[in-house]
């Protein structure tokens, strides 16, 4: 297991039914998690199993279309992640950078 | 003695002559109406707010049971009354067709690799658990957190949630066809699973407004 992975979020998620089930309390309590009612109702064809199985893999109903690159934001998000989610870069970060800046220029 | 829906898997599983696969095709239709609304259920815990990944994984889910039944082993967790083991199993199966409908929705598509879009990036200095911090995290708050629109944008959900699913890691397969879907690094998922959790711990600390 990853040390990365958080096993308290992910019973969280489990709660609100994000997650999947693995152990036998996880199995009965699943069912009370997620109602038949919250199911989105699905096409005919469904109501025949074996039907469905006579289609074979079908194409995918769900939209491949990527979404386009907004590398602004990416290199804004990189940017925030590396300053450990603070928007703002503070006076003193902000005066290195400058101070860096002139260096460089110098070295040049 | 009347048959159980471990030997209903059983005859799923024997197709050898026209007859078995008769009874197959019949065991099966039972199965389904038996274990059909719990692997509605998995289909939807995987695919909340997109009705279509919904329909996509329980069609994959039907073909997968229909393909797999022999794999299913009723001596394993021998502790579970069946329900329970053919339930356990069922989210297993469920696993396995989320990473098969990953690589179908791009197996088609070779317009960018992994190394294509590599780029420089920042490692998140913090872990996961360092972000949550020890507080017991507040169900409701996290509820309205997770809904679709709210707080969080699709892909920081599909991202939170697909790694949660792997124990914190998401399947390289997954992750290759995660990065197609939104054009983003392999790293860049790490930033996005970063900001997203930073973003759920500040609403949930937040106390909702009094309705006095």
């Amino acid at each position: 297991m990853s040390s990365k992975f958080n096993n308290k979020f992910r019973t969280a998620l489990f709660k609100i039914g994000h997650i999947l089930p693995e152990t036998t309390q996880e199995i009965e309590e699943f069912d009370k998690i997620i109602s038949d009612k919250d199911l989105p109702n699905l096409p005919n064809i469904f109501d025949n199993p074996s039907q469905i199985v006579k289609q074979g893999k079908s194409i995918l109903k769900s939209n491949p279309e990527p979404l386009e690159m907004n590398q602004e934001e990416t290199n804004k998000l990189m940017a925030q992640a590396a300053r450990e989610g603070k928007k703002e870069v503070s006076q003193e970060i902000k005066d290195k950078m400058a101070k860096d800046r002139r260096d460089a220029k110098k070295k040049n | 003695m009347d048959k159980t829906y471990e030997d209903r898997l059983i005859e799923i599983a024997w197709r050898d002559t026209e007859k078995d696969l008769l009874q197959a095709e019949k065991s099966f239709n039972q199965f389904i109406a038996k274990y059909g609304s719990f692997c509605r259920k998995l289909a939807f815990a995987r695919s909340r707010y997109d009705p279509n990944r919904y329909e996509d994984l329980y069609r994959l889910l039907i073909l997968d049971i229909w393909e797999h039944a022999h794999q299913y082993d009723d001596t394993r967790s021998p502790d579970d009354i069946s329900d329970i083991r053919i339930k356990k199993w069922l989210s297993s199966r469920m696993k396995a067709v989320e990473r098969t409908y990953w690589k179908e929705l791009f197996k088609d598509n070779n317009t960018s690799s992994l190394e294509e879009l590599t780029a420089e990036t920042f490692e998140p200095e913090q872990e996961d658990d360092e972000i949550l911090g020890d507080d017991e995290i507040d169900i409701k708050r996290l509820k309205i957190a997770m809904v679709k629109g709210k707080l969080l944008t699709d892909r920081e959900l599909d991202i939170l949630r697909t790694s949660y699913q792997y124990k914190g890691e998401i399947p390289k397969e997954i992750k290759a066809s995660i990065c197609k879907q939104y054009l983003i690094t392999d790293n860049t998922i790490r930033v996005i699973k970063f900001r997203a959790l930073k973003k759920i711990k500040e609403f949930i600390a937040q106390k909702p407004l009094s309705t006095k």
